[in-house]
Protein backbone atom coordinates (compact mmCIF):
# COMPACT_ATOMS: atom_id res chain seq x y z
CA UNK A 1 0.00 0.00 0.00
CA UNK A 2 1.38 3.41 -0.96
CA UNK A 3 -0.03 6.89 -1.19
CA UNK A 4 1.94 9.35 -3.24
CA UNK A 5 1.32 13.07 -2.80
CA UNK A 6 2.23 15.47 -5.62
CA UNK A 7 1.37 18.99 -6.69
CA UNK A 8 -1.22 19.11 -9.48
CA UNK A 9 -2.14 21.75 -12.01
CA UNK A 10 -4.90 24.29 -11.35
CA UNK A 11 -7.95 22.20 -12.23
CA UNK A 12 -10.34 25.16 -12.59
CA UNK A 13 -8.05 26.77 -15.17
CA UNK A 14 -7.58 23.52 -17.08
CA UNK A 15 -11.34 22.91 -17.09
CA UNK A 16 -11.77 26.36 -18.59
CA UNK A 17 -9.05 25.68 -21.20
CA UNK A 18 -10.81 22.48 -22.25
CA UNK A 19 -14.23 24.15 -22.26
CA UNK A 20 -15.54 22.02 -19.39
CA UNK A 21 -17.81 22.87 -16.50
CA UNK A 22 -16.48 23.55 -13.01
CA UNK A 23 -18.12 21.16 -10.55
CA UNK A 24 -19.71 22.48 -7.37
CA UNK A 25 -18.17 19.79 -5.16
CA UNK A 26 -16.75 16.78 -6.93
CA UNK A 27 -16.32 15.26 -10.38
CA UNK A 28 -14.45 12.51 -12.19
CA UNK A 29 -11.58 13.71 -14.35
CA UNK A 30 -10.82 12.01 -17.68
CA UNK A 31 -7.47 10.38 -18.45
CA UNK A 32 -4.76 12.75 -19.75
CA UNK A 33 -6.68 15.67 -18.26
CA UNK A 34 -3.50 17.32 -16.98
CA UNK A 35 -1.65 17.24 -20.30
CA UNK A 36 -4.51 17.63 -22.79
CA UNK A 37 -4.65 20.72 -24.99
CA UNK A 38 -8.22 19.91 -26.01
CA UNK A 39 -10.94 17.49 -24.93
CA UNK A 40 -10.15 15.31 -27.96
CA UNK A 41 -6.90 14.32 -26.25
CA UNK A 42 -8.76 12.97 -23.20
CA UNK A 43 -10.20 9.50 -22.68
CA UNK A 44 -12.51 8.11 -20.06
CA UNK A 45 -11.69 4.79 -18.45
CA UNK A 46 -14.58 2.36 -18.93
CA UNK A 47 -14.65 2.11 -15.12
CA UNK A 48 -15.70 5.78 -14.93
CA UNK A 49 -19.32 4.90 -15.66
CA UNK A 50 -19.32 2.36 -12.83
CA UNK A 51 -17.77 4.76 -10.33
CA UNK A 52 -20.28 7.45 -11.30
CA UNK A 53 -23.11 5.06 -10.50
CA UNK A 54 -21.48 3.93 -7.25
CA UNK A 55 -21.17 7.55 -6.09
CA UNK A 56 -24.65 8.49 -7.33
CA UNK A 57 -26.18 5.47 -5.55
CA UNK A 58 -24.40 6.62 -2.37
CA UNK A 59 -26.01 10.09 -2.79
CA UNK A 60 -22.63 11.80 -3.14
CA UNK A 61 -22.67 15.22 -4.86
CA UNK A 62 -21.02 14.19 -8.13
CA UNK A 63 -21.24 16.68 -11.01
CA UNK A 64 -20.71 16.13 -14.73
CA UNK A 65 -18.00 18.31 -16.22
CA UNK A 66 -18.46 17.17 -19.82
CA UNK A 67 -21.69 17.71 -21.74
CA UNK A 68 -23.29 14.50 -22.94
CA UNK A 69 -22.63 15.15 -26.64
CA UNK A 70 -18.94 15.89 -26.01
CA UNK A 71 -18.01 12.77 -24.01
CA UNK A 72 -14.46 11.57 -24.70
CA UNK A 73 -13.74 8.07 -26.02
CA UNK A 74 -13.82 5.22 -23.56
CA UNK A 75 -10.82 3.00 -23.03
CA UNK A 76 -11.08 -0.49 -21.59
CA UNK A 77 -7.99 -2.22 -20.19
CA UNK A 78 -8.43 -5.96 -19.73
CA UNK A 79 -5.98 -6.30 -16.88
CA UNK A 80 -6.92 -7.42 -13.41
CA UNK A 81 -5.45 -4.30 -11.91
CA UNK A 82 -8.42 -2.12 -11.03
CA UNK A 83 -7.63 1.37 -12.31
CA UNK A 84 -10.24 3.93 -11.34
CA UNK A 85 -10.66 7.48 -12.64
CA UNK A 86 -9.26 10.37 -10.63
CA UNK A 87 -11.82 12.11 -8.44
CA UNK A 88 -11.56 15.89 -8.14
CA UNK A 89 -12.83 17.67 -5.03
CA UNK A 90 -13.30 21.43 -5.00
CA UNK A 91 -12.09 23.74 -2.24
CA UNK A 92 -15.62 23.89 -0.86
CA UNK A 93 -15.35 20.21 0.08
CA UNK A 94 -11.82 20.55 1.46
CA UNK A 95 -12.87 23.57 3.46
CA UNK A 96 -16.18 22.14 4.53
CA UNK A 97 -17.43 18.59 4.63
CA UNK A 98 -14.37 16.33 4.91
CA UNK A 99 -16.78 13.45 5.44
CA UNK A 100 -17.29 13.38 1.67
CA UNK A 101 -13.72 12.12 1.25
CA UNK A 102 -14.46 9.19 3.56
CA UNK A 103 -17.91 8.45 2.13
CA UNK A 104 -16.44 8.36 -1.38
CA UNK A 105 -13.72 5.86 -0.44
CA UNK A 106 -16.22 3.84 1.60
CA UNK A 107 -18.69 3.61 -1.31
CA UNK A 108 -15.97 2.59 -3.78
CA UNK A 109 -14.48 0.05 -1.36
CA UNK A 110 -17.87 -1.49 -0.59
CA UNK A 111 -18.59 -1.92 -4.29
CA UNK A 112 -15.17 -3.37 -5.15
CA UNK A 113 -15.36 -5.84 -2.25
CA UNK A 114 -18.68 -7.19 -3.55
CA UNK A 115 -17.95 -7.04 -7.26
CA UNK A 116 -14.36 -8.30 -7.21
CA UNK A 117 -14.02 -10.90 -4.43
CA UNK A 118 -10.36 -11.64 -3.90
CA UNK A 119 -9.77 -14.77 -1.81
CA UNK A 120 -6.14 -14.99 -2.96
CA UNK A 121 -5.51 -11.34 -2.00
CA UNK A 122 -4.08 -10.56 -5.42
CA UNK A 123 -6.13 -7.59 -6.62
CA UNK A 124 -4.62 -4.15 -6.64
CA UNK A 125 -6.53 -0.95 -7.08
CA UNK A 126 -5.31 2.45 -8.23
CA UNK A 127 -7.33 5.52 -7.30
CA UNK A 128 -6.50 9.20 -6.98
CA UNK A 129 -8.04 12.12 -5.17
CA UNK A 130 -7.25 15.52 -6.63
CA UNK A 131 -8.02 18.15 -4.05
CA UNK A 132 -8.26 21.92 -4.43
CA UNK A 133 -6.56 23.09 -1.27
CA UNK A 134 -7.10 26.86 -1.45
CA UNK A 135 -9.41 29.42 -3.00
CA UNK A 136 -6.82 30.32 -5.63
CA UNK A 137 -7.17 26.85 -7.14
CA UNK A 138 -3.96 25.22 -5.87
CA UNK A 139 -4.39 21.46 -6.17
CA UNK A 140 -2.70 18.38 -4.77
CA UNK A 141 -2.96 14.83 -6.07
CA UNK A 142 -3.08 11.86 -3.70
CA UNK A 143 -2.52 8.60 -5.56
CA UNK A 144 -3.31 5.30 -3.87
CA UNK A 145 -2.10 1.93 -5.07
CA UNK A 146 -2.70 -1.21 -3.03
CA UNK A 147 -5.32 -3.61 -1.82
CA UNK A 148 -9.02 -2.77 -1.86
CA UNK A 149 -9.06 -2.97 1.94
CA UNK A 150 -6.48 -0.19 2.17
CA UNK A 151 -8.56 2.34 0.20
CA UNK A 152 -9.71 4.03 3.40
CA UNK A 153 -6.13 5.22 3.95
CA UNK A 154 -6.64 7.63 1.06
CA UNK A 155 -9.07 10.00 2.83
CA UNK A 156 -7.11 9.39 6.03
CA UNK A 157 -4.04 11.12 4.67
CA UNK A 158 -6.07 14.25 3.85
CA UNK A 159 -6.61 14.83 7.53
CA UNK A 160 -2.89 15.43 7.97
CA UNK A 161 -3.00 18.07 5.21
CA UNK A 162 -5.89 19.73 7.00
CA UNK A 163 -3.82 19.83 10.17
CA UNK A 164 -0.77 21.43 8.53
CA UNK B 1 -32.20 -15.68 4.62
CA UNK B 2 -33.61 -18.28 2.23
CA UNK B 3 -35.54 -21.27 3.51
CA UNK B 4 -34.18 -24.71 2.59
CA UNK B 5 -36.24 -25.69 -0.45
CA UNK B 6 -36.39 -29.16 -2.06
CA UNK B 7 -34.22 -27.81 -4.88
CA UNK B 8 -31.56 -26.51 -2.47
CA UNK B 9 -31.59 -29.81 -0.58
CA UNK B 10 -31.00 -31.72 -3.83
CA UNK B 11 -28.31 -29.25 -4.86
CA UNK B 12 -26.47 -29.52 -1.53
CA UNK B 13 -26.64 -33.32 -1.65
CA UNK B 14 -25.21 -33.48 -5.19
CA UNK B 15 -22.52 -30.85 -4.50
CA UNK B 16 -21.39 -32.84 -1.46
CA UNK B 17 -21.12 -36.09 -3.41
CA UNK B 18 -19.33 -34.41 -6.33
CA UNK B 19 -16.72 -32.92 -3.96
CA UNK B 20 -15.45 -36.46 -3.49
CA UNK B 21 -14.64 -36.68 -7.20
CA UNK B 22 -12.54 -33.52 -7.47
CA UNK B 23 -9.27 -35.48 -7.47
CA UNK B 24 -7.18 -36.51 -10.45
CA UNK B 25 -7.08 -40.15 -9.32
CA UNK B 26 -10.84 -40.67 -9.37
CA UNK B 27 -12.25 -42.88 -12.14
CA UNK B 28 -13.12 -41.23 -15.44
CA UNK B 29 -16.39 -43.15 -15.47
CA UNK B 30 -17.51 -41.68 -12.13
CA UNK B 31 -16.32 -38.22 -13.07
CA UNK B 32 -18.26 -38.31 -16.37
CA UNK B 33 -21.35 -39.46 -14.49
CA UNK B 34 -20.93 -36.53 -12.09
CA UNK B 35 -20.79 -34.08 -15.03
CA UNK B 36 -23.98 -35.62 -16.39
CA UNK B 37 -25.68 -35.24 -12.98
CA UNK B 38 -24.52 -31.62 -12.75
CA UNK B 39 -25.98 -30.88 -16.19
CA UNK B 40 -29.34 -32.27 -15.06
CA UNK B 41 -29.45 -30.18 -11.90
CA UNK B 42 -28.40 -27.10 -13.88
CA UNK B 43 -31.63 -27.47 -15.88
CA UNK B 44 -33.59 -27.78 -12.63
CA UNK B 45 -31.88 -24.64 -11.35
CA UNK B 46 -32.99 -22.71 -14.42
CA UNK B 47 -36.61 -23.73 -13.79
CA UNK B 48 -36.33 -22.88 -10.08
CA UNK B 49 -34.97 -19.45 -10.95
CA UNK B 50 -37.89 -18.71 -13.26
CA UNK B 51 -40.27 -19.42 -10.37
CA UNK B 52 -38.24 -17.18 -8.03
CA UNK B 53 -38.36 -14.37 -10.59
CA UNK B 54 -42.13 -14.81 -11.04
CA UNK B 55 -42.47 -14.58 -7.25
CA UNK B 56 -40.34 -11.41 -7.31
CA UNK B 57 -38.03 -13.13 -4.81
CA UNK B 58 -34.69 -11.53 -5.68
CA UNK B 59 -32.79 -13.04 -2.77
CA UNK B 60 -33.76 -16.56 -3.80
CA UNK B 61 -33.20 -15.85 -7.51
CA UNK B 62 -29.65 -14.71 -6.64
CA UNK B 63 -29.12 -17.82 -4.51
CA UNK B 64 -30.11 -19.97 -7.49
CA UNK B 65 -27.75 -17.91 -9.66
CA UNK B 66 -25.04 -18.83 -7.15
CA UNK B 67 -26.04 -22.51 -7.41
CA UNK B 68 -25.74 -22.30 -11.21
CA UNK B 69 -22.24 -20.86 -10.80
CA UNK B 70 -21.24 -23.63 -8.36
CA UNK B 71 -22.58 -26.27 -10.76
CA UNK B 72 -20.53 -24.75 -13.60
CA UNK B 73 -17.46 -24.47 -11.37
CA UNK B 74 -17.63 -28.11 -10.26
CA UNK B 75 -18.31 -29.28 -13.78
CA UNK B 76 -15.34 -27.30 -15.16
CA UNK B 77 -13.14 -28.59 -12.33
CA UNK B 78 -13.89 -32.25 -13.16
CA UNK B 79 -13.59 -31.60 -16.90
CA UNK B 80 -10.13 -30.16 -16.22
CA UNK B 81 -8.96 -33.46 -14.70
CA UNK B 82 -10.56 -35.48 -17.52
CA UNK B 83 -8.78 -33.36 -20.14
CA UNK B 84 -5.45 -33.74 -18.33
CA UNK B 85 -5.96 -37.48 -18.30
CA UNK B 86 -6.77 -37.30 -22.03
CA UNK B 87 -3.48 -35.43 -22.69
CA UNK B 88 -5.25 -32.15 -23.55
CA UNK B 89 -3.51 -29.65 -21.23
CA UNK B 90 -4.39 -26.51 -23.23
CA UNK B 91 -8.10 -27.30 -23.00
CA UNK B 92 -7.65 -28.35 -19.36
CA UNK B 93 -6.16 -24.94 -18.57
CA UNK B 94 -9.25 -23.22 -19.98
CA UNK B 95 -11.46 -25.39 -17.76
CA UNK B 96 -9.36 -24.54 -14.70
CA UNK B 97 -9.75 -20.83 -15.39
CA UNK B 98 -13.49 -21.31 -15.96
CA UNK B 99 -13.75 -23.15 -12.62
CA UNK B 100 -12.00 -20.22 -10.91
CA UNK B 101 -14.24 -17.64 -12.62
CA UNK B 102 -17.45 -19.49 -11.74
CA UNK B 103 -16.29 -19.90 -8.14
CA UNK B 104 -15.74 -16.15 -7.83
CA UNK B 105 -19.08 -15.55 -9.53
CA UNK B 106 -20.86 -17.73 -6.96
CA UNK B 107 -19.25 -15.70 -4.17
CA UNK B 108 -20.56 -12.53 -5.85
CA UNK B 109 -24.04 -13.96 -6.34
CA UNK B 110 -25.02 -14.36 -2.72
CA UNK B 111 -23.59 -14.12 0.79
CA UNK B 112 -24.44 -17.80 1.25
CA UNK B 113 -21.48 -18.80 -0.95
CA UNK B 114 -18.68 -17.04 0.93
CA UNK B 115 -17.32 -20.44 2.06
CA UNK B 116 -16.23 -21.04 -1.54
CA UNK B 117 -13.21 -18.82 -0.97
CA UNK B 118 -11.35 -21.98 0.10
CA UNK B 119 -12.33 -23.73 -3.17
CA UNK B 120 -10.91 -20.76 -5.08
CA UNK B 121 -7.65 -20.96 -3.12
CA UNK B 122 -7.47 -24.69 -3.90
CA UNK B 123 -8.02 -24.01 -7.62
CA UNK B 124 -5.31 -21.37 -7.49
CA UNK B 125 -2.91 -23.89 -5.93
CA UNK B 126 -3.67 -26.29 -8.81
CA UNK B 127 -2.88 -23.48 -11.25
CA UNK B 128 0.47 -22.92 -9.55
CA UNK B 129 1.47 -26.52 -8.91
CA UNK B 130 -0.06 -28.65 -11.69
CA UNK B 131 0.46 -26.34 -14.66
CA UNK B 132 3.72 -24.70 -15.78
CA UNK B 133 4.04 -20.88 -15.55
CA UNK B 134 2.22 -19.09 -18.36
CA UNK B 135 2.68 -15.77 -20.17
CA UNK B 136 -0.50 -13.71 -20.05
CA UNK B 137 -1.79 -11.02 -22.36
CA UNK B 138 -4.02 -8.06 -21.78
CA UNK B 139 -5.66 -5.92 -24.41
CA UNK B 140 -6.81 -2.32 -24.32
CA UNK B 141 -9.80 -1.32 -26.42
CA UNK B 142 -11.45 1.90 -27.47
CA UNK B 143 -15.17 1.57 -26.79
CA UNK B 144 -17.85 3.76 -28.31
CA UNK B 145 -20.88 2.50 -26.45
CA UNK B 146 -21.68 0.70 -23.17
CA UNK B 147 -25.09 -0.89 -22.74
CA UNK B 148 -26.31 -2.35 -19.44
CA UNK B 149 -27.24 -6.04 -19.73
CA UNK B 150 -29.97 -5.67 -17.10
CA UNK B 151 -31.99 -2.74 -18.43
CA UNK B 152 -30.52 -2.30 -21.95
CA UNK B 153 -30.03 1.40 -21.29
CA UNK B 154 -26.81 3.38 -21.57
CA UNK B 155 -24.72 1.86 -18.76
CA UNK B 156 -23.58 5.27 -17.59
CA UNK B 157 -27.13 6.42 -16.99
CA UNK B 158 -28.68 3.44 -15.21
CA UNK B 159 -28.35 2.41 -11.58
CA UNK B 160 -27.01 -1.12 -12.17
CA UNK B 161 -23.42 -2.03 -11.39
CA UNK B 162 -21.27 -4.43 -13.32
CA UNK B 163 -20.56 -7.81 -11.65
CA UNK B 164 -23.41 -7.48 -9.13
CA UNK B 165 -26.48 -9.76 -9.21
CA UNK B 166 -29.96 -8.45 -10.01
CA UNK B 167 -32.91 -10.84 -9.84
CA UNK B 168 -30.82 -13.88 -10.73
CA UNK B 169 -28.59 -12.31 -13.38
CA UNK B 170 -25.24 -10.59 -13.19
CA UNK B 171 -24.97 -7.14 -14.64
CA UNK B 172 -22.40 -6.94 -17.42
CA UNK B 173 -21.62 -4.33 -20.03
CA UNK B 174 -22.47 -4.96 -23.66
CA UNK B 175 -19.86 -3.12 -25.68
CA UNK B 176 -20.89 -1.43 -28.90
CA UNK B 177 -18.27 -0.70 -31.56
CA UNK B 178 -14.88 -1.63 -30.15
CA UNK B 179 -11.44 -1.07 -31.62
CA UNK B 180 -8.24 -2.71 -30.40
CA UNK B 181 -5.94 -0.04 -29.01
CA UNK B 182 -3.00 -2.00 -27.62
CA UNK B 183 -1.87 -5.35 -26.25
CA UNK B 184 0.55 -6.02 -23.42
CA UNK B 185 2.16 -8.87 -21.52
CA UNK B 186 0.96 -8.70 -17.90
CA UNK B 187 1.26 -10.76 -14.72
CA UNK B 188 -2.38 -10.52 -13.71
CA UNK B 189 -4.75 -10.35 -16.69
CA UNK B 190 -8.53 -10.12 -16.43
CA UNK B 191 -8.78 -13.43 -18.28
CA UNK B 192 -6.02 -16.00 -17.86
CA UNK B 193 -7.25 -17.80 -20.96
CA UNK B 194 -5.59 -14.94 -22.85
CA UNK B 195 -2.06 -16.24 -23.02
CA UNK B 196 0.83 -17.29 -25.23
CA UNK B 197 0.05 -20.77 -26.60
CA UNK B 198 3.35 -21.36 -28.39
CA UNK B 199 6.48 -19.42 -29.21
CA UNK B 200 9.29 -19.73 -31.72
CA UNK B 201 12.87 -19.93 -30.55
CA UNK B 202 14.14 -19.36 -34.09
CA UNK B 203 14.37 -23.03 -34.99
CA UNK B 204 11.17 -24.61 -33.68
CA UNK B 205 7.80 -23.57 -32.33
CA UNK B 206 7.30 -24.81 -28.79
CA UNK B 207 3.98 -25.28 -26.97
CA UNK B 208 4.03 -23.44 -23.59
CA UNK B 209 1.98 -26.18 -21.95
CA UNK B 210 3.34 -29.46 -23.38
CA UNK B 211 6.82 -28.24 -24.40
CA UNK B 212 6.32 -30.20 -27.64
CA UNK B 213 8.00 -28.93 -30.80
CA UNK B 214 6.42 -28.15 -34.15
CA UNK B 215 8.10 -26.56 -37.21
CA UNK B 216 8.95 -22.84 -36.79
CA UNK B 217 6.49 -20.36 -38.29
CA UNK B 218 8.89 -17.41 -38.18
CA UNK B 219 10.00 -15.79 -41.41
CA UNK B 220 13.54 -14.52 -41.86
CA UNK B 221 13.97 -10.90 -40.80
CA UNK B 222 10.60 -10.72 -39.07
CA UNK B 223 11.58 -11.79 -35.56
CA UNK B 224 10.25 -14.82 -33.72
CA UNK B 225 6.55 -15.62 -34.04
CA UNK B 226 4.23 -16.36 -31.13
CA UNK B 227 0.83 -17.94 -31.24
CA UNK B 228 -1.40 -16.32 -28.62
CA UNK B 229 -4.99 -15.72 -27.59
CA UNK B 230 -5.67 -12.02 -27.04
CA UNK B 231 -9.44 -11.90 -26.48
CA UNK B 232 -11.97 -14.48 -25.39
CA UNK B 233 -15.73 -14.30 -25.39
CA UNK B 234 -17.19 -15.36 -22.04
Amino acid sequence: MAIEQTDYLNVAEQLSTLGLKLPRQMALLPEHFDIAKSLDECQHLVEAATIKTVLRNASLPLDEIVEKNRRPLLIQNNSFEIVLPAIFFTYSVFNGDLGIFYETAQAVMAYLTKAYPDPAKENTVKMSYIVETNEQGKCKKFSYEGSVDGLMNLPGILKSIDDE
Amino acid sequence: MNKMTPFLEGFNHLAKSVENLLFVTRSKKLQKQAISDLKKIYKEAAKEKIIAIKDNNEEYANTILGCECVISALSSFIEMWLLIKDDEPDKAWDKLISAQKFTLAAIRASDGFQHLKSLFTYLRSIENNVFPPQTFLSSGMIVEEQICSICNKNYEECEHLVNLPYMGEFCYIKLGKIKLDHAAIVNNPADKRCRVISFDDGEVSRNKMTWEETPSKSHEGEGNAINAILLRAN
